[in-house]
């Protein structure tokens, strides 16, 4: 079950100042580095919502990231479609393809669930690549930015962008805390814990799964339809299985099933990504160590090791989110 | 075994015909017939592995049977006329059932288990948080603290706790006081009792036949995954030679 406690409250805080600060005081190169971790914060959190919580492990969040792109994309850049309204069909669009992976694998378990939204996942990659209307292995340009001057925001400074990408960021954080923190979380938290009691408590399990699923999808696709506005370039890179492969890593480094830490795993995820490519081509190697060094510290994550330094003591009996 | 358009109302709540069931290629029931009829306390007997945990996961859509068939209200919830109803299903007609693992959410708090199931309920009725509170007080003193940090003896209430918030009109209970101490076990031998005076149809599946013999209207003793005996409690209590031959170790 999931409780916004005052360490998570804590590090969110943390996590988003000091991303609007480095964005505020860090010039060009800081921006950019901002809307990266916050889009990955963004799908690593759609991700958490139903690995974490939901025990559903999916190698499809890749894909969906794309799926939302590529509506986005295709629909302003192809169609000339508003912006408000490819930003509503595309969330619409990913949440409705996330319903149908948690429908259709609702009966399935273990690997052979992970195996399935990883074959969801490329067969969404194969229709984008092979679409020569989408510019298939090309890629699509000419993707515009949310218009906000009505507003005075010009979304083409990079600060401006940048802050949005925070402001997105903390809403995604907040819709899943809500989600979580309800009944809608609290029956999520049963399926993970025991499905067949939850079944012979009288719960559509699969329906439930598959509505979690879509709330899942619809936040990695905003994620995505950012990505595709920052750049106003995608490629069917965007739906590689390594982009899921990469949100599951920023999970379980920052804490899987705190929903907090995914935040954290992102911001450290991306540093080192640019730091140590910096020094060496060997990053995902440190990335490997630290990721050995989290699961062994008690598979809580970096999150863990934050709550501990915060909340010291025995905890509550509560403190274990995820089941 | 058709459907009829207007089923006159059986006496019985639950009907099982020549039940067969298993795992695999392992059949574990073999035709097993039972009528429990509405609002008596029926009592399932018969030694380790004689098939009782197995039919009740049956009865709830746990598991397929393989031949047979089980109606409840008048209905047929399992069997070859019908396309299998799924576990979820079952439960929202209205059995409840409390497994023998219990099966509480180590996660969830007290209050929260039973919300999660009041939620869920397929009718309303009088069972809520407060009145199985008002039941076992001990469960309110507790209502916040969470699942994983009950005993034994709590979690078993608040696992018959869980399956009242359904407002269940048949609760089944699998061996529920399996490895409690003494004096919980009175605890639930009393408020099982103060359920059958309020008119509830239970079957409990249970080894400790002083215990279920004293609640119970009904026996059955399950043999070899058969129903080998089916009559009043009173009469199996006072048969020796009948719990020698079935019971005895």
């Amino acid at each position: 079950m999931f409780y916004q406690t005052r360490a998570k409250n804590l590090t969110v805080l943390l996590v988003l100042g000091g991303l609007a600060l480095y964005a505020v005081y860090g010039g060009y190169f800081a921006r950019e580095i901002v809307v990266e971790i916050a889009l990955l914060a963004m799908l690593a959190i759609a991700l958490d919502l139903v690995a974490g919580y939901g025990g559903m492990i999916s190698l499809c969040h890749g894909a969906l990231f794309g799926i939302g792109a590529y509506l986005f994309g295709g629909l302003t850049a192809l169609v000339g479609t508003p912006v408000w309204l490819a930003t509503l069909a595309a969330l619409a669009g990913t949440a409705l393809f996330g319903w149908a992976v948690g429908a259709v694998t609702a009966g399935i378990g273990g690997i052979f669930f992970i195996m399935a939204t990883l074959a969801f996942g490329q067969m969404a990659y194969v229709i984008v690549f092979e679409w020569r209307a989408l510019g298939g292995d090309d890629g699509l340009a000419g993707i515009p930015r949310t218009d906000l001057a009505g507003i005075g925001l010009d979304t083409g400074d990079s600060l401006t962008f940048a802050l949005l990408s925070l402001a997105a960021l903390a809403l995604s954080y907040t819709i899943a805390a809500i989600a979580l923190r309800s009944s809608f979380g609290r029956t999520l938290t049963g399926i993970h814990a025991n499905e067949e009691r939850m079944r012979a408590l009288g719960l559509n399990v699969r329906r439930h799964k598959a509505a979690a699923f879509a709330l899942s999808a619809a936040i990695a696709g905003a994620a995505g339809l950012l990505a595709a506005q920052h750049t106003q370039y995608i490629s069917p890179e965007y739906l590689v299985w390594t982009v899921s492969g990469e949100a599951l890593i920023v999970v379980i480094l920052g804490g899987i099933g705190t929903l907090a830490g995914p935040l954290v795993g992102a911001v450290v995820f991306v540093a080192l990504e640019h730091v140590v490519a910096r020094f060496t081509d060997y990053w995902h190697l440190v990335i490997g160590i630290l990721l050995i060094a989290a699961v062994m510290a008690g598979g809580r994550g970096l999150y863990g090791e934050i709550e501990r330094l915060l909340a010291p003591g025995p905890g509550t009996g509560k403190g274990g989110d995820g089941a | 075994m058709t459907e009829r358009g207007s089923k006159p109302e059986t006496p019985d709540l639950l009907e099982i015909k020549g039940l067969e069931a298993g795992y695999g290629e392992t059949r574990v029931l073999h035709g097993v017939d039972l009528s429990i009829a509405r609002g008596t306390f029926h009592a399932v007997l018969g030694r380790n592995g004689a098939g009782k945990s197995t039919l009740l996961k049956t009865i709830v859509g746990l598991l397929p049977p393989s031949a047979g068939e089980i109606r409840f209200a008048g209905q047929s919830i399992a069997g070859q006329s019908i396309a299998a109803i799924e576990a979820f299903r079952i439960a929202r007609r209205g059995i409840a059932y409390v497994p023998e693992t219990r099966d509480v959410f180590g996660a969830l708090s007290v209050r929260e288990n039973l919300a999660l199931a009041a939620r869920l309920a397929y009718a309303r009725g009088p069972w809520n948080t407060e009145r199985v509170f008002r039941l076992f007080p001990q469960l309110a003193r507790r209502a916040d603290n969470g699942g994983s940090q009950l005993s034994g003896g709590e979690q078993q209430i608040l696992a018959i706790a869980r399956a009242l918030v359904m407002n269940p009109r048949l609760l089944i209970l699998d061996e529920p006081t399996e490895g409690l101490a003494p004096i919980l076990v009175g605890e639930i031998f009393e408020r099982l009792g103060d359920l059958r005076g309020d008119g509830m149809t239970m079957v409990l599946v249970e080894q400790n036949l002083p215990f279920a013999a004293r609640l119970a209207d009904t026996a059955s003793i399950l043999g070899r995954g058969r129903c080998v005996w089916s009559g009043p409690a009173a009469q199996l209590s006072a048969d020796a030679k009948l719990q020698e031959r079935w019971l005895g170790i």
